[in-house]
Parts: C-alpha cells; sequence; structure tokens
C-alpha cells in the first residue's frame, strides 16, 4: 500500500510533464491572455530576476493549471463564500457585485470633486447645446447594485470623513446647475425594491428586466411632453440560464458582451414617437427593449464618448439623444463638446455671441504674448509657456456660456487649460497643425479665468479668436456685459445660427483696438529707473522708437534684468504681462542680477540628445527656442554637423523681434541626416550667442504600437548591432537599442542602410493590450480614448515627438483572438475605425502620402486557443489592408518560428524586421514589392487532383518542391485527407487527395491558431516571402 | 526556489526523484551524493543564481580547512580562527552591512557630516543557515569530535543539500556524517517522507498563508486604523503564521530528506505548549537553539561560572540570536526580550517547577509573552512595535478596514481557528506521528486522503494564488 501511494504521489508530479509532452499546448491561456516567457540571454543565468519571471511564468502556463485554478475558486466560492478575484466582491447569501462598485459603496470620493464639477459641467453644455439644435437631451445614471441592494453588500468600511461617493459628487455638482433633463433612479428604483421583485440578478453586475422597466417607466414619464401619451410597457421576462457575468468571472472566464456596439432598432413606428439615439453601456442590453416601445426607431451605440468616435453617428438625424452611463463607470464618461458643435454646425440656435477682447490675455510663465492683426501671437518654449484669459464671464441660472478658441498651431500638439475655480481642474485639448477650434464651457463661479498651456513643443501659436457663446431658456433675460465686451454684440432678441466656422477665421476677430497694437514689457529695473516715486509708471519714448517694426505702443522686453516680472502697460486699459523666468540657468557669476548696462546673453532649449525630427519631403523645419537677457536685436542660428562642425544650415535670422525675453523661430529646410548640433546667437551682439551639445537629425519617425510581439521587437535577441542613427523614444527620453532587440534594430537598419537617414520609433506598445474594450485584459485597450489610456499616452508621446511621423506599424490581435468571441467584422471595423478615427486624426502625417501610412503586421501563430477567432482577427487584417487607403499588410507571420506560446524566435524577428522595412521601402518607392506570393485560384484536375493557382509578386518559383504542410482540402466541413502536397511548375501547386472529391470543396493554406509550418511555400525573392494564407473554392 | 511552488513540484522535485533512483538502478551509491548535490546547486542557482560561485567557492575553502585542522594538530587553531572569521565576515558583510552604513550614516548626519556614499548589498538567501553549518563543521572537526571529511562532494552535499539549504534545519554534521557515506533508501522512508512533505505542504499553503495574510493586511493597516481587537488579531495571525510557516518548511526539508534517505533532526517541538520560556526555547528552531548552546553558551562558560555570569551568557546568546534573525533593532530588541524573561525564569527559579505544575496557567502565561514577542519581531520598526504594542494594550474601537474584511473570509477564518488548536492540545500530541508511525488502516487511509485530496487542493491554491515564499527565507 506504501508502495502504491508513492507512486501515486510520483505519478501525480509527473502529470503536467506528462501532459506537456503529449500536448505542449494543453494549457494554453483561452480566455486570458498569459504571462510570456522571460527573454533568456547570457546573463540571464546569473540573474535572479530572470528565475523570478521563469517562475511566474511557469506557474501561469504548466499543464494542469487552468483546471486546478478553477477547482480553487469553485470551492473557495461554493465552501468558503470567498473569493480572490480582484473584479468580484461577495456579497452576503451568495449576491455578488462588481468590485468597483464597491468602491462606491465606501464613500471615499471627496478627491474627485472638480472631476464631477467637470462632467457636470459639461453633461450641462451638452443639453444645452443639443436643446439650442432644437433636439431633446436625456441623462441618466444606473446605479449600482449595491445602491440599490447595499444590505446584501456585507462590510464594507466606510470612510466617515468623506462618506461621498463619485455618484454623490454628481449629483451635488448637478444640484448646483439650474439642470431639468437629469432622470435621477435610485430613489425609483429603491421604492420598486420595496415590492420585494428582484431587480438586479444575484450573480449579475447589472440590472435585470425588472430593474430595467423601471427605469424605463421613469424615462417614459419625464421625456413624453404630453402624459397622455404614456404606454404601458410590455414586460416580457426573459429565460436564461446564464449564469450571471459576475459568477462567469469569479470562475475564470470573461463574460461576452454578445452585443455589437452600435445596433439598430426598430422602435413603434409612431410618428409621434421621436427617433432616437442612446448612448449606454451594459445596462442597455436590458433596457433597450421598453426604450423600443417608447421610440419610432431607436439606435443604440456602446460608447464612453459622446459623440463617439468610432461610430460615425450624425446627430442631426435624430430628434433625440439619450445618454446612459454605470454609476461605476462616471470616470471614464467623455463628451466631446467640439465635435458636438462641429457636427451641429449651424443648426444650433445661440441667443448671443461676441468677441472677447483678447486683451485681457497675460503671460504666466515663460511666454512671450503679441497682438496682431492675425490675432494674438504666442511664443512658447513648450512646458513651462503658460497665458492666462481673465475676466471671463461665468455661466448663471439665466445664461449659460461657452468659450470658443480659434487657434492657429503650427505642428500638432496637446494644449492645456485649467480652470481657475475654486477647486482648480484642468482639461487637455488637442490642436492640429493649422486652425483648431476649441469650446470651453465656462463655469458657475466668479470671478473666472483660465490658464492656458498652448503646447508641450515650443512654437509660435496664433490665438485668432476668443469669442463667448450664450445660450439662454429664457430670451427676456438681457444680460449685463462689461462695456469693454460688448464690442460686437449681437440683438440678444435675433437668434443667430451658429457660422461657419472657416468663413469666420478667415475674416479675423473683430478688435476694440488698433490692429498694430501690441503690448509693452517692462522689467523691475525700469520700473526702477522710471518711477517717479508715486508708484506711477512713466514710459521710456526713446525706446520705443528704436523698434521700426512695431507701433509706439509696441512692447518691448528692453530689460537689462534676468528677472522679468509683471510690468504695467503704457495704455491702462491693457493688461500687465507677466513673465516668469525661475527656469533660467543662473548667470556664470551666481545669481546676482544683470546691471542696467546692455549686455546680451542668449540661453538655448537644446534638444533631446539622440532626437530625430520627422522630416517633411527631404527636410524638416527645426523650431529653435530659448531665453535671452538684454537687447539682442534679433536671433539668428545655424546648424552644424556633429563633431566635424561642417556648416549644414548657414546663419538664418529665426526671431527678428524677440520679446519679453523669450525667442521662437522656425530654421527652415534642414536637410535630412544627422547628427546635428545648433547654434544661435544674437543678431547684433555677435559674441552672445549659446551652443548646442546635444546631438540631433531629420529623418524618419516610426509610430509603433501594439502589443507584446511589438514590446519583443526592442527586446528579443542580441543577434545584431543597431545603426549609430537609429533611435528609440519612449515618452522621455532618446535612447540608443544598442544590440538588444532583433526586429527592430533589423527593421531601422535596413532603412539607415538604404536612405542613410536617422530612423527614430516612438515605441508605445503595452504587453496584453487589446483593440476593443472586450479585449481589455487589465493592461488597457486601443480604442480607449479617455485620459490616462493607453491611446492617449500614444498621442501625448507623439506630440512630445513633434507630432509628425512618417509612419505607424502595428503588431496586435493576440489579445482580441484570446477573448475566443471576436469575429471577423468587429475587428475589422475596430481597426479601421482605429485607423481613420483615431490615428489619423491626432497623429500628423509627416509622410508624402495622402494619408499617414499605416502598416499592419498580421497576427503570428497563437498554439491553441480557437482557430476561428484567430482567423478572424488574420482575415480582418487583411482585408483593412485592402479596403482602408495607405494602409498596408507589413509582414506575414504564420512561417516565423515560435518561442515560448505566442512570441517569436529571436532569428525570426530579425525576419519580421526586414520585411516590415522592404514595405517601408516598397511604400517609399525603393522596392517594387513587399508581398510574397498568393493563391490566385484552384481547379480540379481530376477525381483525387487539385491544381493551385499560385500568383508571384516578387518572385517568379517557390520551393520546397514537395511535402509542404499548411494545406486543407474541405469538403462539407471536413478535412479531405491528402496524400500529396507537391510543385508541378513555378506557378502551380497540386494537391493529390486520399479520396475521390464529390460534393463542393474550398483548399485553404495556413488556416487557423497555429497551422503547420514546418515546410512553408517560399518564393525564390531576395526576400524569400512566404505564399500568404488564403483559402479559395475548387472550380 | 519555493517548496511550495509549481516548479519546484512539478519540475524540479520529479526530475531530482527521477534521476536519484536512475543512477541508484545504474551504479548503485556511487553517484547518488553527486546527483543531489548537482540539483542542490540547481535548486541554489534557481533562488540566488548570483551567489552560487559565493557558496562553491566557500565551501571549497571550509573543505580546505577542514582538512587542514584535521591534519596539522600545531595550527589548528589558526585555521580554525581562520575559518571562523572568514565565514562570520562573510556572513557579517552580507547580511549586517547594510545595516551598520546606515546607522553610521545616521549618525554623520545627525552630527552634520556627508554620510558615506554606499551601494546595498544584496542578501543572499540561506547564507545564515549555511554558514552555521560550516562552523558547526570547522567546530567538530577541530574538537575531534568527528574527523574531516575526504570526500569533497559529501561535504559540500552536507553544506548544500537543498532540502535544509535555504532555512534549516541547521543539522549538525556529526548527525548527518554517517548518513552520507552510508545511509539505505527504502519505500517505507520514502512513504514516510511523502507524508511529511505532503503534512508540511497542507501546513504551509492552508494554514500559514491564511493566518499571514491576516496578519499581513493588519500589520500593513496605519497605526490609526488599528483598534485593540484588530492588534490582538494580528498578534495571534502572526503568532500562528511563524510557527505554522516555520515548521511546514521543517516537515517538508525531513520529508524531502527521508525521500534520499536522510534521516534529519527534527526542528519543532509544538513549541506552543510550552510551559516556560526556557521550555518554549527548547522547542522552537531547536536545532538553532542546540547550535547556540554548544557553540556559544557552553564556550562562554555556560552556567558553569556563578549566577552572574551564567545571566550574562545567556543574555549574550539571546541578543546574538535575535541578530542572526535580521539587521534590524526589532530582531535585537525581541533577542533582549526573551533573555530578560529566561534569566527572570533562572534567578526566580520558575524554569525549575516540574512541568506538570500549574501547567495550564504557565501555558497560557509563556502563550502570553511569546506573543507579544512576536509583534517585536513581525514590526518593521521600533516605532511600529511600540505603536502596536500600544494599540494591544489600551482598549480602542473601530471599523474594520475593506482589506482587513476580504481578509476575514470564511476559508482565512476557518484555518486560523484549525491553527489556534495547537494552543490548547496538549504538549505531546503531533498529527504528523499520527500519520507515520501508527501502522494502521486509518493512518494509511488518512494517508492516502492527504495525497489524493489535500495534496491536489494545495496545488490549486499554489496556483490560483500569489506566491508566498516562506518567512525564514529571509534569515
Amino acid at each position: 500500500m506504501k508502495k502504491i501511494l508513492s507512486l501515486i504521489f510520483v505519478g501525480l508530479l509527473l502529470i503536467p510533464a506528462v501532459i506537456w509532452m503529449f500536448d505542449p499546448e494543453f494549457s494554453t491561456p483561452v480566455n486570458r491572455i498569459g504571462l510570456p516567457p522571460p527573454r533568456m540571454y547570457t546573463r540571464a543565468l546569473v540573474d535572479n530576476q530572470y528565475y523570478k519571471a521563469f517562475d511566474q511564468y511557469y506557474n501561469d502556463s504548466f499543464a494542469l493549471r487552468s483546471p486546478l485554478v478553477f477547482a480553487k475558486r469553485w470551492v473557495d466560492f461554493r465552501i468558503f463564500r470567498m473569493t480572490d478575484v480582484p473584479e468580484v466582491h461577495i456579497g452576503n447569501e451568495g449576491w455578488l457585485y462588481s468590485r468597483r462598485s464597491i468602491e462606491d459603496v465606501r464613500k471615499e470620493a471627496c478627491g474627485n470633486k472638480a472631476d464631477a464639477q467637470q462632467i457636470a459641467l459639461k453633461l450641462y453644455a451638452l443639453e444645452k447645446i443639443i436643446e439650442a439644435s432644437g433636439r431633446r437631451f436625456f441623462f441618466m445614471v444606473a446605479p449600482n447594485k449595491s445602491t440599490i441592494y447595499p444590505e446584501f453588500v456585507g462590510y464594507v468600511p466606510q470612510r466617515k470623513a468623506c462618506n461621498r461617493s463619485r455618484y454623490d459628487l454628481l449629483l451635488e455638482s448637478i444640484a448646483a446647475l439650474p439642470r431639468k433633463n437629469f432622470v435621477r433612479l435610485d430613489q425609483l428604483l429603491r421604492d420598486a425594491k420595496s415590492s420585494h421583485a428582484l431587480l438586479y440578478d444575484k450573480a449579475g453586475a447589472y440590472w435585470n428586466g425588472l430593474g430595467a422597466m423601471v427605469a424605463a417607466e421613469a424615462i417614459q414619464r419625464q421625456i413624453l411632453e404630453d402624459p397622455r401619451q404614456e404606454v404601458v410597457l410590455d414586460y416580457t421576462p426573459i429565460a436564461t440560464v446564464d449564469p450571471g457575468d459576475l459568477n462567469r468571472q469569479l470562475m475564470g472566464f470573461k463574460s461576452p458582451t454578445g452585443e455589437k456596439p452600435v445596433r439598430h432598432y426598430a422602435g413603434t413606428g409612431r410618428p409621434r414617437h421621436p427617433f432616437g439615439i442612446v448612448y449606454g453601456d451594459n445596462f442597455m442590453q436590458k433596457l433597450r427593449p421598453y426604450l423600443q416601445q417608447m421610440f419610432n426607431r431607436i439606435d443604440v451605440i456602446r460608447a464612453d464618448r459622446v459623440p463617439s468616435r468610432h461610430h460615425g453617428e450624425d446627430l442631426r438625424k435624430y430628434e433625440f439623444i439619450f445618454l446612459e452611463k454605470a454609476e461605476s463607470e462616471l470616470d471614464s464618461l467623455d463628451i466631446d463638446i467640439d465635435s458636438l458643435l462641429s457636427m451641429f454646425d449651424n443648426e444650433v440656435r445661440i441667443a448671443t455671441r461676441y468677441p472677447f477682447d483678447l486683451q485681457a490675455a497675460e503671460a504666466v510663465s515663460d511666454i512671450s504674448l503679441g497682438l496682431a492683426v492675425s490675432g494674438l501671437e504666442i511664443k512658447s518654449v513648450g512646458n513651462p509657456s503658460v497665458f492666462e484669459l481673465k475676466s471671463l464671464p461665468a455661466s448663471d441660472e439665466n445664461i449659460f456660456r461657452l468659450l470658443k478658441l480659434s487657434i492657429e498651431a503650427p505642428h500638432t500638439d496637446i494644449m492645456t487649460i485649467t480652470y481657475m475655480t475654486v477647486d482648480p481642474y484642468n482639461t487637455s485639448k488637442f490642436l492640429k497643425k493649422g486652425i483648431t477650434e476649441v469650446y470651453l464651457p465656462l463655469p458657475f463661479q466668479n470671478p473666472q479665468s483660465i490658464q492656458i498651456q498652448p503646447g508641450n513643443q515650443p512654437g509660435v501659436f496664433n490665438l485668432r479668436s476668443a469669442e463667448i457663446f450664450e445660450f439662454s431658456d429664457n430670451p427676456d433675460v438681457e444680460e449685463q456685459h462689461p462695456e469693454w465686451l460688448m464690442v460686437a454684440e449681437t440683438d440678444l432678441e435675433e437668434e443667430i445660427p451658429l457660422l461657419n466656422s472657416e468663413t469666420e477665421s478667415d475674416s479675423g476677430p473683430e478688435l476694440s483696438y488698433s490692429e498694430t497694437q501690441t503690448m509693452t514689457f517692462i522689467t523691475d529695473s525700469e520700473m526702477a529707473v522710471n518711477d517717479n516715486g508715486s508708484g506711477q509708471f512713466i514710459p521710456e519714448d526713446d525706446q520705443r522708437s528704436d523698434e521700426s517694426h512695431s507701433s509706439d505702443l509696441e512692447g518691448d522686453p528692453q530689460n537689462d534684468s534676468a528677472d522679468l516680472h509683471a510690468g504695467s502697460v503704457t495704455d491702462n486699459s491693457l493688461p500687465k504681462i507677466v513673465a516668469d523666468h525661475s527656469f533660467m540657468a543662473p548667470d556664470k557669476e551666481g545669481d546676482e542680477k544683470p546691471s542696467v548696462t546692455k549686455t546680451v546673453s542668449i540661453a538655448m532649449t537644446d534638444f533631446e540628445d539622440g532626437r530625430i525630427f520627422q522630416r517633411n519631403g527631404r527636410s524638416a523645419d527645426i523650431v529653435v527656442s530659448g531665453i535671452y537677457t538684454g537687447k539682442p536685436g534679433g536671433i539668428e542660428a545655424r546648424v552644424l554637423r556633429d563633431r566635424t562642425y561642417d556648416e549644414v544650415v548657414t546663419w538664418t535670422v529665426i526671431d527678428a523681434s524677440p520679446r519679453n525675453g523669450i525667442y521662437v523661430g522656425v530654421i527652415p529646410d534642414v536637410p535630412q541626416g544627422g547628427w546635428y548640433n545648433l547654434q544661435v546667437r544674437s543678431t547684433e551682439n555677435r559674441h552672445a550667442s549659446a551652443d548646442g551639445t546635444h546631438k540631433w537629425g531629420v529623418g524618419i519617425l516610426v509610430a509603433c504600437l501594439g502589443q507584446s510581439n511589438m514590446k519583443e521587437w526592442f527586446y528579443t535577441g542580441t543577434d545584431l548591432r543597431s545603426h549609430s542613427l537609429l533611435r528609440k523614444f519612449n515618452g522621455n527620453d532618446w535612447s540608443k537599442l544598442g544590440g538588444q532587440g532583433n526586429g527592430a534594430i533589423a527593421f531601422g537598419n535596413r532603412i539607415i542602410e538604404r536612405l542613410g537617414i536617422p530612423v527614430g520609433f516612438l515605441d508605445f506598445s503595452v504587453n496584453g493590450s487589446g483593440l476593443g474594450k472586450e479585449a481589455d485584459w487589465g493592461t488597457g485597450y486601443w480604442e480607449d480614448t479617455a485620459r490616462g489610456s493607453i491611446y492617449s499616452h500614444f498621442v501625448a508621446g507623439v506630440s512630445k515627438a513633434g507630432g509628425a511621423v512618417e509612419f505607424v506599424v502595428s503588431i496586435q490581435g493576440e489579445a482580441d483572438a484570446a477573448r475566443g468571441t471576436v469575429t471577423e467584422e468587429e475587428y475589422r471595423t475596430s481597426l479601421e475605425g482605429f485607423i481613420s478615427k483615431q490615428v489619423r486624426v491626432d497623429i500628423e502625417n509627416g509622410s508624402h502620402r495622402e494619408h499617414l501610412p499605416f502598416l499592419v503586421v498580421a497576427m503570428v501563430k497563437r498554439p491553441g486557443g480557437k482557430d476561428d477567432p484567430h482567423q478572424a482577427v488574420r482575415n480582418a487584417q487583411y482585408r483593412v489592408t485592402e479596403t482602408v487607403p495607405d494602409c498596408y499588410l507589413a509582414a506575414t507571420t504564420l512561417d516565423l518560428k515560435n518561442r515560448g506560446r505566442q512570441h517569436l524566435s529571436a532569428g525570426a524577428y530579425i525576419k519580421m524586421g526586414h520585411r516590415v522595412a522592404q514595405t517601408v521601402l516598397f511604400v517609399l518607392g525603393e522596392e517594387t514589392y513587399h508581398r510574397g506570393p498568393a493563391i490566385a485560384g484552384a481547379k480540379q484536375i481530376d477525381a483525387r487532383t487539385i491544381e493551385v493557382r499560385i500568383e508571384h509578386r516578387g518572385g517568379t518559383d517557390f520551393t520546397p518542391i514537395s511535402e509542404m504542410t499548411g494545406w486543407e482540402v474541405r469538403a462539407s466541413d471536413t478535412s479531405v485527407p491528402l496524400t500529396k502536397v507537391f510543385r508541378h511548375d513555378p506557378q502551380t501547386i497540386r494537391i493529390i487527395l486520399e479520396r475521390p472529391l464529390a460534393q463542393k470543396t474550398m483548399i485553404r493554406y495556413l488556416y487557423g491558431a497555429m497551422p503547420d509550418t514546418t515546410r512553408p511555400v517560399v518564393d525564390n525573392s531576395a526576400m524569400s516571402l512566404p505564399l500568404e494564407e488564403g483559402q479559395s473554392e475548387v472550380k | 526556489m519555493v517548496f511550495s511552488s509549481t516548479f519546484f513540484l512539478f519540475s524540479f522535485l520529479p526530475a531530482v526523484i527521477i534521476c536519484y533512483y536512475a543512477q541508484r538502478l545504474l551504479v548503485p551509491t556511487r553517484l547518488r551524493n553527486a546527483t543531489l548535490l548537482f540539483f542542490s546547486y540547481l535548486f541554489y542557482l534557481y533562488g540566488a543564481a548570483g551567489f552560487l560561485l559565493i557558496l562553491i567557492m566557500s565551501t571549497f575553502a571550509d573543505y580546505l580547512l577542514g582538512l587542514l585542522i584535521d591534519r596539522d594538530a600545531r595550527h589548528k587553531k589558526l585555521w580554525l580562527c581562520l575559518s571562523v572569521i572568514f565565514n562570520l565576515g562573510l556572513l557579517a558583510y552580507f547580511k549586517y552591512a547594510n545595516f551598520f552604513v546606515a546607522e553610521f550614516n545616521s549618525a554623520l548626519v545627525f552630527f552634520q557630516y556627508f554620510p558615506i556614499d554606499w551601494k546595498e548589498v544584496i542578501f543572499p538567501i540561506g547564507i545564515s543557515f549555511f554558514t552555521f553549518k560550516k562552523l558547526s563543521y570547522i567546530i567538530d572537526v577541530y574538537r575531534g569530535e568527528s574527523p574531516a571529511m575526504e570526500n569533497i562532494v559529501d561535504f559540500a552535499l552536507y553544506i548544500a543539500m537543498f532540502p535544509q539549504l535555504i532555512a534549516g534545519p541547521i543539522v549538525r554534521y556529526s548527525y548527518i556524517r554517517s548518513q552520507l557515506k552510508d545511509r539505505r533508501e527504502s519505500w517505507n522512508n520514502f512513504y514516510m517522507g511523502i507524508l511529511r512533505f505532503c503534512w508540511g505542504l497542507a501546513k504551509k499553503v492552508m494554514i500559514a498563508n491564511s493566518c499571514g495574510q491576516i496578519a499581513d493586511v493588519i500589520f500593513n493597516l496605519d497605526l490609526e486604523l488599528l483598534d485593540t481587537k484588530v492588534a490582538w488579531l494580528g498578534a495571534i495571525a502572526y503568532t500562528l503564521q511563524i510557527y505554522f510557516d516555520f515548521s511546514a518548511y521543517s516537515d517538508m526539508a525531513i520529508g524531502l530528506g527521508l525521500l534520499f534517505g536522510f534521516k534529519t533532526t527534527e526542528n519543532f517541538n509544538r513549541p506552543y505548549s510550552s510551559v516556560s520560556v526556557t521550555d518554549f526555547w527548547r522547542r522552537w528552531h531547536i536545532t538553532l537553539s542546540q547550535w547556540f548552546r554548544d557553540y556559544l553558551y557552553i564556550p562562554l562558560g555556560g552556567n558553569r561560572r556563578g549566577i552572574l555570569r551564567t545571566c550574562f551568557n545567556m543574555a549574550v546568546v539571546c541578543i546574538l540570536c535575535g541578530f542572526w534573525h535580521g539587521a534590524n533593532w526589532t530582531f535585537l530588541i525581541w533577542g533582549i526580550y526573551h533573555a530578560v524573561f529566561l534569566i527572570l525564569e533562572r534567578v526566580t527559579g520558575a524554569r525549575s517547577i516540574p512541568l506538570e505544575k500549574y501547567r495550564a496557567v504557565r501555558r497560557v502565561v509563556t502563550l502570553f509573552i511569546v506573543t507579544v514577542g512576536w509583534v517585536i519581531f513581525r514590526s518593521e520598526d521600533i516605532s511600529q512595535a511600540m505603536g502596536f504594542l500600544g494599540t494591544m494594550f489600551t482598549a480602542s474601537d473601530s471599523t474594520l478596514s475593506y482589506e482587513l474584511s476580504r481578509a476575514l473570509n470564511y476559508r482565512n477564518i476557518l484555518f486560523l481557528m484549525t491553527a489556534l488548536t495547537v494552543f490548547f492540545l496538549p504538549g505531546n500530541f503531533s498529527g504528523i506521528k499520527f500519520l507515520t508511525y501508527k501502522k494502521d488502516r486509518t493512518a494509511l487511509t488518512a494517508g492516502a486522503l492527504m495525497i489524493l485530496l489535500l495534496l491536489p487542493y494545495c496545488v490549486a491554491l499554489i496556483a490560483g494564488g500569489v506566491s508566498s515564499p516562506f518567512i525564514y527565507y529571509r534569515f
């Protein structure tokens, strides 16, 4: 007996190894993202971290993991009523709650007050704009299950000091606004609960049919203008065996969403019922059938953003716009007022609009402002530069106000606006190259001011106009505006449509002062010199007259002080300009302020070492900025070649009239190449100069996004040395690749060898990231545009690198395929939307193509999992490259060797890198082909022979001659055994079958998650490209 | 590598068992120690990759020094000193250098001097244990209690044998010398080893980890969120965790030794049944206590030089024992704390009271003293210890934190309650003895259940949970 038990023990220990020997993919993660195996390198053998990572990987992927974990979770829940699954909270009597909602039960959200106010304000703006367009809008928050059934939550301690949830804060913020279109459900559902009917199922996170009906009745009461129209909603309980989404999560399975992101439903068809659109989440699944009974027709969109970016809904088509948001997901609500106003265009009837006087702009730090014909010229040195718009009117209970800014940016960038309210909060706006219009709702608090940081990059921006839009419910209310604001006020009684922005910006804003007027800046020292003892400043006429290019009111930083402070202005109606030079380096002598004598010193904002600027054609315009003291006259700059100091671009005046201690200008047409150094100097005192010490170049920037196989590009393999012109940017530093990362180095080196110019990778890949929300495994998904998302991090990173790139390369899809339920259509729609409505909108096209080239690397082999979702993802990727302009299949990968589960071997990454480089060269016109042969068709030669025609691209023939793998012949959805697959001639492959064919037959090559590619078909081109996967009907 | 990890259970352990017994079948006894040594070094490489060379080199040095002591009688004291300095030097550098430099820097800063620029030394796991084993060998050879080991493989295996390498028991050279050369593997030993290993695994994965979850949450709470009941719960949970964690490791180490024919000294004997602190140290970490007794306390004079010297000797031993656990003031204070009670018991004669007298009361008092001691031991620093103890002994009441409410689930409570039985069971009760020594059908059935049910459940807990290394791994 002891022997038997001993053998059983050893046998148990050997089970995983035995399973692994017979089926290495037995425990491949399905419906979850597995940990990648740690990278092996020579020093890893003595690296503790390697073994730790390996231990975690082993524990995550050993053969018995899935059944054991399932058993453990079952025991935990069924026996101990507990779980280690962080997403689920187990309450009393088997009630399950989403963990996220428990955060709301704890009522610890007081730190989010500013966010709640911002959401409330944006909702109010949404309501006003939609109503001003003649449509109706309603908003509701679907209460958490824990809000309605707190008695089953179990013990959840609350922090008494705060005692507010996000919902509480939102209600408070909403209550402070004169809102009328908010459907409040929490109290109604609590009342309905007293009837002892369950409104939420025990194992579900969202309300059931009954709960949804209560909500629907409340909605109906609120939206129907005439109570006589009210109808009795039909309740039809849905028989279901669904164990509940939380139960599935508890056992380790991801909940299938089951519904498409955009759905169109027929409604009552009655003309008096409106045609509506609903933005909602998973609560909508049960609510929608009731809403259908209230609307003529209804479209439902699953999106966190209104209007959504992907689905292309045209809100002008709808009479009724309804927004539903789950209480626990209030944080993710994103209202895009700019898009909304653009969409409604001239349909929004506003009561009043008038220009906001740009004289109210004041410099806050490191910025130069000057009024010119075209508006307010803003010279910004990047992040430290901030200016303020003061004396903005607030919204009030009668009038809601929006501030519209029309800003011209020299490049794409991200503008940050801070509302200086009691609890200051900020928001950011994406600026395109050229003119961007942004709309800022003005809060209900006085006094109003906003601080604006124009962008992350230095440049000369132009605030072409600022306007106040007023929306009023009551046309009798006449608001008193400050006299200086009333310049172009329209008749309040006459409602005018929102003008087309193009025509408006062309004409420029109406200004109440001379168009040549600029502001004057003075320094402490000047204050001291000119102070007449009474504190009143007397301007120095002689200094003003020195400036031939400016008017007699034009500002001039004729300062000899390194510490510029607020100055007063010659005209009392003009505001002060403040400049904070705290970031300036101290003088060599120390921190002493320079004397009043006219010494000039110049400091330059040097570029990050190794930075690469995106070329525009064969050169680039480089923005140079910095600070100065004294009177430099103009500032000129030149470009030298690094180390040799050969002049690449000769001295060029970049800023003829710097102001306020800041200069910003452009060196045009710096030729592509590198490395370079920069020099700047004063045009009047050439000894006053600054030399850049960092090297930089002009070349090709490639944005890299996707998941782990893109990440592995930069880490797996040490077989190559990177070219000295190759760099990587991760949002902070431009670093060398050294010898690590076969894929990236192979790709970059090949481009550099062919073109001889620097190549920079902007690496923003994220391990395990999905494309769609359903493929969010905890590390984010790319369709998410909310603040803090991986996508916004990507956009911000590209913006830091200049905002423009020449190519985007994506290696993604595994996380979506791991869901197991993804369809080709879903992934294709998502990818198309991602390319055309996100990437190409937010990233500047630095290429010569009409659209920013987007290169898709087809998803790699992924052992295990279901074949269909993998094939669906790859099919979708292929289709997108065919339908979306300037989107290219960068590489096929199925023939490449795997390492571990879903990553490639070091050598395979080199091949992949070369293939992507080939595609880039093809797009640039340097190569004639980039794709391998494809299946052109198949026909039956005789009962047992099929002939497959091959269409070549780069090659003329292929190998191997026989015993090719990866082929499948399917008749009536079953595989037909193959006897032989061999090369017939350079354009033909013949497949001999074991049995004669009778039914309709398909052939397919490399299908599914892990097709057999031990002997793939490869052409004889220089790139040895594989025959692309495909299928064809046998004629 | 942790015994309670899937890699150890499903890869390392089957591999070492198969290789060991495969070579036994092919070349009886000749390569069995070499096989174990190879796997022991692999084991160490996996856990402390950067320090394997140090282990090998220091083993080689002590092997040579042992031979010199044995063969060069004239200079054996010199070789002994060399070895002691070498071993304690390594230990001091790797384990205590960071602490002393940090304290010295604090003093420098206090007196407004610039601190020393110091790159933190990484602590090689197991160094406290294998250093003591090497010292035990060298001293035994010096004393002539055992001859020096001729075979370097045997010696290296004694130092590095993977079951005891990381956290003991600190097996004395004299105890294991004969087994290294001549031991007999048998099915009975193998089966006993399996049961002992599974018993330890269950104690670790089910009980120690459950108690640990509760203790960790409580000791990580801000002091203002702590109240009296929670503080006591934390103290008790940690008291149970450290016992079940360390004794589980010892059980597994003993079990693994049995798989390969080694019989290893016991390390625990129901310490929470102790009737005095003196008794506690006879039952807790027995091999360490005995090491200090034989190689420090007795050479210092033991109890033969009067009561004052005896008390001094006890204080030295306790302080060093505390400091052995780690370079932190809390360990030092914990050592002093125990020294105070040991001295009190000796001075008052309490240690001489017969075991059976006032047993229940004395058990409660001893448990109380030990529990309070563990609070000092577990705290990150003195201020946390003082704050925690202050909360334990002053009445306060506050709401449970959310994290603690999650940790206090039925599973953890059930295993905590199960663990609590060690406070009440008779002092001579042993579950593992029942399983391994009772030759009847019940024991076999229990053994079968342990292998067929408990083992899979433990593995499921490991696979589905977060890796939790043994507490004594960091000592």
